[in-house]
C-alpha cells in the first residue's frame, strides 16, 4: 500500500485514540489535561525500553504501555487533581498544575533517556523503531495492528460505558456529579477509573507511535497541540467526537497537506517537502476555524 | 564566575523575564486569561527585530544585496557605518521597539480572537495551539529571519552603549529601568477602573456581561496590551543577543516558565511579579553553576533536574499556597456596612 496512506492512517489512529482519552478525562473532571502528551510519550518509551533494552518483540509492550500510561495518569490524579479539586481550585489552576506535572515528568523522562544512553549505549532520542516492524504484503504490521486496536478499544469502551454498572455510574457522573453522589455513586472511584483508562489509552496510542515515527521526550508538547486541536474539533462533548476529530486532524495533517503540497508545488516553485513542513500550522487552523464558526465541534452538530 | 558577572547575568535575565511576566500578569493575573502561548508575541517582537532594522539600515546606507543570503557581509558593512552614526541607530532602535510592540499586540489579540467569547479553558487551549505557530513559519520561511540559520542584527546596542563588559552592564541597566517602568505602568493599570473591570472579568464573567460590559473587548484589550509588552521583551532580548534564531523560541522557556514565575510570585500583584521572577532566576542560575558537578554524579543532563525541581515546586505551591508568595488583597471601593 502507498506509504503515505499507511503513515497518515496510523497517525490519525494515534491522534484519535489520544484525543478520545483526553475528552474522557475532560468530561469527568472538566480538566483539559496538559500532561496528556507526556503520558503518551511514557507509552512510547515503554515500547522503546521493551524492544531496545530488553530486546523483546515491540508488540509485547502494548498491554504494558496501557499499564504504565494508566499508572502515570493515576499518579497525576492523586498528586494534583485530587488534592486541588478537594481544595476547590478552579479549572485554570488545575490546568497549571497539570502543566507543572508535565514539565516535571518531562524532566524525569529526559533523565531516563539520558541514563539509558549512558548505561546501555543505545541512541535514545530522535529515533524510530520502524525497522523492527515486520512488513506484511508490503505494508508494515503496525498498520493492521493499529486499526484492530482502534476498533477494539472503541468497542470495549462503548460496551464498558453502556453495558456495565460502573460505566453507567461514569456516565451519570459526567452528566451531573453532585446528583450522582446523592444517588449513592462513589464519584471518587469514577474519577480514578476514568483517569486510569484515559492514561492507559494514551499509553497504547504512544506505544504505536515509535513503530512509525521519530520520537524523543520533547515530542510530547508537539503532539499535545495536535491532540488539543482534535479534541476542539471533536467538540469536547463526547469521546467519539474526540476519536473522529483526531482522525480528521491526522488525515489533514499528514495526507491532505502532502497531496496539496504536490499540487501547489509546481505552481509556486517551492519544493513539496518545504510546503509539508507547514503542516505544523494545521492544528491552529482547525482549532481557530472550529471555535469561530462552530465552537461546539462535530458532536455539537448532532445535538441540534 | 565572579560575583559581578553573576549579578549582571541575573539582571539581564531578570529584566527580560520581568517584562514578560508583567505582560502575563495583565492577562493571567488581572483578567484571568490563561495564556499558555506567551511565546507567540515574544517571537513576533524578535522577528520584527531580526527582519526590519537591518533592511532599513541597508536602505539608509545604500547597501545592495540580499539581506538573508549575505547576512554576515551586509551586517558588517552596516556596522562599519553605524558606529559613527549614533542618531540613526537610536532612531532605528526606537522605531523597531515600537513596531515590535504593535506586532506583539496584533498577535496577542489575533491569537485569542477565536475564543474571546468562550470559556477560559477553550481560551487556554486556543492560545496554547497558537503559541508555536509563528516559530514554525520562521523556521521554514527563511525570508523573515533566515530560517534554520538565523540572522545577525546590526550592532545597534554596541554602537550606542559601548563594547566589552561595559556593553552588558549598560544593557542590564537600561533593560532594568525599562522593566521597572512597565512595572509602574502595570501598577497604575491594576489600581485604575480598567484594572477593576479586568478583575471583575476574572472573578465572574457573567456578572460583567449582566452589567452591560463587553467581555470580548475587555479580554481583547488585555491580550493586546500584554502582547505589546511581550513584543517589546522579544525585541530587547534580540537586540541584546545580537541575532535572531527562530528555533530558539520554545514553549517551555518562553510560555511555561514565565507562567510558573507568575504563579510563584503571586498573580495579580505588582510586587509578586518581581519576586516570582527573582526567585526563579536565582534558583535557575545557581543550579546552572553546579551543573557540571551534578552532571558527573547523575549520569544525565542536570537541565532535567531543573525541570523536575520547578515542576514539583509549583505543584507544592499550587496545593499549599495557591496565592503565591504575595497574596492579592481585595480592596473594596466602598467600606462594607456593618
Amino acid at each position: 500500500m502507498d506509504p503515505l496512506i499507511t503513515n497518515s492512517i496510523i497517525y490519525s489512529i494515534i491522534l484519535g485514540l489520544s484525543s478520545m482519552a483526553l475528552t474522557f478525562t475532560y468530561l469527568t473532571t472538566k480538566v483539559p489535561n496538559l500532561a496528556h502528551g507526556v503520558i503518551l510519550i511514557v507509552g512510547t518509551y515503554t515500547t522503546f525500553t521493551i524492544s531496545m533494552v530488553l530486546k523483546l518483540n515491540p508488540y509485547i509492550s502494548l498491554p504494558i504501555s496501557f499499564l504504565t500510561g494508566g499508572l502515570t495518569s493515576l499518579f497525576q490524579y492523586y498528586l494534583i487533581i485530587y488534592p486541588l479539586s478537594k481544595r476547590g481550585a478552579n479549572i485554570v489552576t488545575q490546568m497549571i498544575a497539570s502543566l507543572a506535572f508535565a514539565i516535571a515528568f518531562l524532566g524525569a523522562l529526559n533523565a531516563y533517556t539520558d541514563y539509558i544512553n549512558y548505561a546501555y549505549l543505545i541512541q535514545s532520542r530522535d529515533i524510530s523503531l520502524a525497522y523492527l516492524d515486520p512488513i506484511i504484503n508490503g505494508t508494515p504490521m503496525i498498520f493492521y495492528v493499529g486499526i484492530v486496536i482502534a476498533i477494539f478499544l472503541t468497542i470495549v469502551l462503548n460496551v464498558f460505558l453502556n453495558r456495565t454498572r460502573i460505566g453507567t455510574a461514569i456516565r451519570a457522573t459526567v452528566e451531573n456529579s453532585s446528583l450522582s453522589e446523592v444517588l449513592g455513586i462513589n464519584t471518587s472511584v469514577v474519577y480514578v477509573i476514568s483517569w486510569f483508562l484515559s492514561g492507559g489509552i494514551a499509553g497504547i496510542a504512544g506505544s504505536l507511535y515509535p513503530l512509525q515515527f521519530v520520537f524523543s521526550p520533547g515530542t510530547s508538547f508537539g503532539i499535545l497541540i495536535s491532540i488539543f486541536a482534535s479534541s476542539i474539533l471533536g467538540g469536547l462533548g463526547s469521546i467519539y467526537g474526540g476519536l473522529i476529530g483526531g482522525v480528521i486532524e491526522g488525515l489533514t495533517e499528514k495526507y491532505l497537506v502532502t497531496q496539496m503540497a504536490n499540487i501547489i508545488s509546481p505552481a509556486i516553485g517551492v519544493d513539496p517537502y518545504v510546503i509539508n513542513q507547514y503542516s505544523g500550522l494545521i492544528p491552529l487552523i482547525i482549532a481557530a476555524l472550529t471555535l469561530i464558526f462552530y465552537p461546539k465541534g462535530i458532536t455539537g452538530i448532532k445535538g441540534e | 564566575m565572579d560575583f559581578s558577572t553573576f549579578f549582571i547575568t541575573i539582571l539581564l535575565d531578570l529584566s527580560i523575564y520581568l517584562l514578560i511576566v508583567i505582560s502575563m500578569n495583565l492577562e493571567v493575573g488581572l483578567t484571568g486569561i490563561p495564556n499558555f502561548g506567551r511565546v507567540l508575541a515574544i517571537v513576533g517582537g524578535a522577528f520584527v527585530t531580526g527582519a526590519i532594522p537591518g533592511r532599513i539600515l541597508m536602505l539608509i546606507y545604500n547597501i545592495q544585496g540580499d539581506y538573508i543570503n549575505s547576512n554576515a557581509q551586509i551586517v558588517n558593512l552596516i556596522n562599519a557605518q553605524i558606529f559613527h552614526d549614533k542618531l540613526t541607530s537610536i532612531l532605528v532602535l526606537i522605531m523597531t521597539v515600537l513596531i515590535s510592540a504593535l506586532m506583539g499586540s496584533a498577535l496577542g489579540f489575533m491569537s485569542s480572537y477565536p475564543a474571546l467569547r468562550l470559556r477560559e479553558d477553550y481560551l487556554a487551549i486556543m492560545l496554547l495551539i497558537a503559541g508555536t505557530s509563528l516559530v514554525i513559519i520562521g523556521i521554514n520561511y527563511p525570508a523573515i529571519v533566515g530560517g534554520t540559520l538565523g540572522v545577525q542584527i546590526p550592532a545597534i546596542y554596541p554602537s550606542l552603549l559601548g563594547q566589552g563588559d561595559t556593553l552588558y552592564i549598560n544593557i542590564a541597566i537600561i533593560h532594568s529601568i525599562l522593566a521597572f517602568l512597565f512595572l509602574m505602568i502595570f501598577n497604575l493599570i491594576s489600581n485604575s477602573p480598567m484594572g477593576r473591570i479586568m478583575r471583575a472579568v476574572r472573578e465572574n464573567e457573567n456578572l460583567v456581561v449582566v452589567l452591560g460590559r463587553d467581555l470580548k473587548s475587555i479580554r481583547g484589550k488585555a491580550m493586546a496590551l500584554g502582547g505589546g509588552i511581550a513584543g517589546i521583551a522579544g525585541s530587547l532580548y534580540s537586540f541584546y543577543l545580537g541575532s535572531v534564531f527562530a528555533g530558539g523560541f520554545d514553549n517551555i522557556t518562553w510560555s511555561f516558565y514565565p507562567y510558573l514565575m507568575l504563579i510563584l510570585g503571586g498573580a495579580g500583584t505588582t510586587l509578586g511579579s518581581i519576586l516570582g521572577v527573582l526567585s526563579f532566576i536565582i534558583t535557575f542560575r545557581l543550579l546552572d553553576i553546579y551543573k557540571d558537578i551534578l552532571g558527573g554524579l547523575l549520569h544525565f543532563d542536570p537541565v532535567w533536574l531543573q525541570y523536575m525541581l520547578f515542576g514539583i515546586i509549583i505543584i507544592i505551591i499550587l496545593i499549599y499556597r495557591p496565592s503565591g508568595i504575595i497574596r492579592e488583597r481585595a480592596r473594596p471601593l466602598l467600606k462594607p456596612k456593618d
